[in-house]
């Protein structure tokens, strides 16, 4: 049942993609409409499969903690879900389905990592150090920001390639069906206005569980660098937003860099060290 | 304030053992240590300490630790942190004489049917020969068990071998003071129950409440920093020649570009409403 669920949900993404470029292409609003429709219909049976795992999961001996979030496959499965929910609420009442040509292609890749993962795809042994409530706490908020950051940079690749657009005077199809600079500017803004204190609640919730699992709550480890350094970067962002008044390219290009840095945090630094990580399947 | 008046000890305590703290005068016992495996699988599901904690001789607490579960005693939190085998075990199997013999430490059982008998001295939970000839271990995790086993008649040592669990074909035995390859022995260890130690980590954070004040705190500045923005607005109402002068004036204290267009529509409105 869960493998059908999720099935249905993998092609419905693939199937909302093919169709958010056929609306680039053709400029048919219908297609657009189903899109969404397509991929509102997506999110329902990808909640619903990770629901039976989680029900099938819970009666594994020590899995009374187990979330649908605790390896390579799930941890990349639950992040194209809330990629694209996030993407849902974001075009809730914008007339721009156009962004979905940019967001639904990163939620998919997200699927795509997660069917090849190359520690298959059932329900993990839990180790020791996952085996804990903080998992369906810490993990979610961080993957909200996360998620939402990848959002941002979807809309921020939109705004760049707007710009371009206007400026070398060869509008194509895209471009009509673009919101204007400002918009798009001020939808990126948004994005990061809600996801950077999420981001930092994540942060401090997972300091709170390394005190508990680890004896300290800060130790420098390097998931733990490279989140301060995400932290930071949209920190800045803000900064310059709010104070110095950054608008425009400059705050695009910094919305993709903070992107690029979130992108190390959370797939890049799993290389580096076996700490932290879950793509070592030790998820120490 | 922790790296000040705090401390963090490591105690690494073998089962049924009693460590006293270097930085409180506190007794920890480990009663025993539980590794449980998936089924199936070498991956482990549970690492738990029983622990108690025992303050001049009267326990204070009491708990079985897990990973994820620290025992919390007197402003200290005791952590599951590591675990590993000692140089000694409960029981060793050993397969001799077309028999298998359950041996305990240092026990010396008779051989049946021979004039020998045996005895099962010590336990190396990575056993590895060194570049002097000693015995050692490589770490204590068990990747290869090895036990040392004398043969005696009537008391007196006859051999000493070490003998592998995983290579029951490569027994090691000593010529001067040198361990080398003895011939392939016709006995072999069968299995060794090891006593296991846990590390326990103990530590004192007198700074841990500051920390998580202060977190709060910074995200609460945060967000009002970033969220609550102050805006007044200041409408006159003043007589000119006969009429009424309306003035508005507008200030934000964030995002000059958002006020901007709430201030338009607002003043656009009451101009709209004035004629």
């Amino acid at each position: 049942m869960e493998r059908l669920f999720f099935g249905v949900a993998y092609a419905a993404y693939a199937v909302a993609l093919s169709l958010y470029v056929g609306y680039a292409i053709f400029r048919r609003e219908n297609l657009a409409k189903t899109a969404r429709g397509v991929l509102i219909l997506a999110v329902l049976t990808h909640a619903i499969s990770l629901i039976i795992r989680t029900t099938i999961a819970r009666q594994m001996p020590q899995h009374g903690w187990y979330v649908p979030w605790s390896n390579w496959f799930e941890s990349f499965s639950f992040f194209g879900l809330v990629i694209i929910f996030e993407y849902l609420i974001i075009q809730w009442g914008r007339e721009a389905p156009i962004l979905g040509v940019f967001i639904t292609p990163l939620a998919f890749l997200s699927m795509v990592m997660a069917i090849n993962s190359p520690f298959g795809t059932q329900i993990p042994n839990l180790p020791p150090a996952l085996q804990s409530y903080w998992m369906a706490i810490h993990v979610p908020v961080m993957f909200t920001s996360y998620a939402a950051f990848t959002n941002a940079f979807g809309v921020g690749l939109a705004y760049l390639l707007q710009e371009h657009q206007l400026k070398s005077r060869h509008p194509s199809s895209v471009m009509f069906r673009l919101p204007a600079l400002d918009e798009l500017d001020h939808l990126i803004y948004r994005i990061i206005w809600v996801a950077f204190p999420l981001l930092t609640l994540g942060v401090l919730l997972g300091a709170r569980w390394a005190y508990d699992a680890w004896g300290r709550y800060w130790g420098w480890d390097p998931k733990e660098t490279w989140a301060f350094i995400t932290w930071l970067t949209f920190l800045i962002y803000l900064h310059m937003r709010l104070v110095v008044g950054w608008r425009g390219r400059k705050s695009a290009y910094l919305s993709l860099v903070g992107f690029g840095i979130v992108m190390m945090t959370y797939i890049g630094v799993n290389y580096l060290s076996p700490l932290h990580g879950f793509l070592s399947n030790s998820g120490k | 304030m922790g790296a000040m008046y705090g401390f963090e000890e490591m105690l690494p305590i073998a089962e049924g053992s009693t460590v006293r703290m270097k930085n409180r005068p506190l007794d920890v016992t480990l009663t025993n240590f539980d590794i449980e495996y998936y089924k199936g699988t070498g991956s482990p599901s549970v690492y738990a300490s029983n622990l108690v904690v025992q303050e001049n001789g009267k326990e204070i607490a009491r708990k079985r630790i897990v990973v994820n579960d620290p025992l919390d005693i007197k402003r200290l939190r005791f952590y599951q942190a590591s675990w590993g085998m000692t140089r000694d075990f409960h029981s060793a199997i050993l397969h001799v004489a077309g028999k298998n013999l359950a041996l305990k430490q240092n026990e010396i059982v008779a051989i049946p049917g021979t004039p020998l008998s045996v005895r099962a001295n010590e336990f190396l939970p990575s056993f590895s020969v060194d570049a002097a000839g000693n015995a050692t271990t490589l770490d204590y995790e068990g990747k290869n068990p090895a036990v040392q086993v004398d043969f005696l008649i009537k008391d007196a040592v006859k051999a000493r071998v070490w003998l592998q669990k995983n290579n029951p074909h490569e027994a090691f035995q000593i010529q001067g003071n040198r361990l080398v390859p003895a011939a392939p022995p016709p006995f072999f260890l069968v299995d060794v129950d090891p006593v296991l130690f846990s590390g326990i980590q103990a530590g004192f954070d007198p700074g841990a409440p500051l920390f998580w004040f202060g977190s709060m705190w910074l995200l609460v500045g945060l967000c009002m920093h970033f969220y609550l923005h102050q805006r007044r607005i200041r409408v006159e109402l003043v007589p000119f020649e006969g009429e009424t002068r309306v003035t508005v004036i507008g200030w934000n204290s964030r995002i000059p570009a958002d006020f901007d267009k709430d201030f338009r529509s607002w003043t656009g409105q009451i101009k709209k409403a004035l004629e």
